[in-house]
């Protein structure tokens, strides 16, 4: 799920907490962001934005976290979808439903703790790399020459 | 690259697997949601009737009965449909009604015979009414408009019983279904009446009747009623193209016998 791979450089005390604080974005519009998965994107996307021309380091945690926010829209986005269609149309309650319901549960809790876990080691000056959006990041971001 | 698509195969792969085999549980179950179980809804069924005989007269006619129950089996036999799994009743009642009840009973008012031109568009409201209960219309709007609280205390029986009863009953023989139960209800009965070499155009028929009943109950301001207009449309559109060797329905004594049957 997360690597620790080498980084480059070690990072400065400014940048970590750079970095660390684009995980947090995600964290603190979780609220809004489950009725709304789109609002976490957009969050995530706008201090990406903002740190666009930070350090590799930052930009490359931004743009992790950025990326992260796109499966979990997606899952959030079709049960949201669902449930609607549940509640607004004569579609009925399923297993199908509630399976999917439980997966996507569990699947914003193993992101939140991943995203709580990376945020605290990034803050320390860890390089952490996440299970397929790590190797997506190392694809589109790469260091200034 | 290749890690980065080695890795979303992975990830799909395992939310898919998680996912179907999850969907394989029986949460319905065992989160007790299914609370209208058989038993239950066997109970509320029986209420149902009880409460249909002591509030409205069926019609004993013989003959109309043999009459409605001839159209009832050509209808099944046509379709595979089971023959055991409808009744049909005829009800003493002016009012332009017809409507099903859980447990397969549909009550067709005699004041809408009374109305209907042709055994052919008698044909086509008893197909409407099959397809609901065949489709599970009357559980969905049950559960939907009624509330399960309200079909628990019917079926429990005490004191808040009656009412809750008379609230379904209500609800069942008042309103309509929701607009696409009931296109998806008049759709199927084009298809019942196709298969029972009956033609089907006779449905615009009975929507332009019901159509100009609603009109003349209603002051002119508020016109013609949007969902027969809409129905009446795509029924046309549906039946349009339909050719068939019609065989008679019903001869013109034993239409004029259910007519006349509750008189």
């Amino acid at each position: 799920m997360i690597s620790k791979p080498a980084f480059p450089y070690r990072p400065e005390e400014y940048e970590t907490e750079k970095a660390s604080n684009a995980y947090l974005m995600s964290l603190v519009v979780v609220i809004v962001g489950l009725p709304f998965p789109i609002i976490n994107l957009i969050a995530t996307w706008g201090y990406y934005m903002g740190q666009r021309k930070s350090s590799y380091f930052v930009r490359w945690h931004c743009l992790q976290a950025l990326l992260s926010q796109i499966s979990i829209v997606l899952i959030n986005a079709f049960a949201l979808g669902w449930t609607w269609s549940i509640i607004l149309t004569d579609r009925s309650l399923s297993n199908a439903y509630l399976a999917y319901m439980a997966v996507a549960i569990l699947y914003n809790l193993l992101e939140f703790a991943v995203t709580i876990v990376t945020a605290i080691e990034t803050r320390k000056g860890q390089h952490l790399s996440w299970w397929m959006y790590g190797p997506l990041t190392h694809l589109l971001c790469k260091p200034k020459p | 690259m290749k890690r980065f698509f080695l890795h979303l195969s992975l990830s799909l792969l395992l939310f898919g697997g998680l996912w179907f085999g999850l969907s394989q549980i029986n949460w319905i179950g065992i989160l007790g949601l299914d609370v209208l179980t058989q038993k239950t809804e066997q109970k509320l069924e029986d209420l149902l009737w009880d409460a249909i005989q002591d509030s409205e007269e069926i019609c004993s006619d013989t003959e109309a009965n043999e009459a409605l129950q001839s159209m009832w089996t050509r209808i099944c036999e046509a379709n595979q449909l089971d023959s055991s799994s409808v009744k049909v009743h005829l009800v003493n009642n002016d009012e332009i009604n017809a409507f099903a009840l859980p447990g397969g009973h549909i009550l067709i008012h005699s004041g809408l015979v009374q109305t209907l031109e042709s055994p052919e568009e008698l044909a086509g409201v008893l197909g409407h009414e099959v397809a609901h209960v065949q489709l599970n219309h009357i559980s969905k709007k049950l559960a939907k408009e009624v509330g399960v609280s309200i079909l628990l205390s019917a079926a429990g029986g005490g004191s808040a019983a009656g009412e809750a009863i008379k609230e379904i009953l209500s609800q069942l023989s008042s309103s309509a279904y929701d607009r696409s139960l009931e296109k998806e209800a008049d759709l199927k009965s084009v298809k019942y009446l196709k298969n029972a070499g009956i033609n089907p155009s006779s449905m615009v028929g009975v929507m332009e009747k019901l159509e100009s009943e609603v009109q003349s109950d209603l002051p002119s301001w508020l016109g013609s009623h949007p969902d027969l207009s809409e129905r009446k449309e795509y029924l046309k559109k549906a039946t349009e193209n339909i050719e068939l060797t019609e065989k008679p329905l019903l001869d013109s004594t034993a239409w004029e016998g259910l007519q006349t049957a509750c008189d």
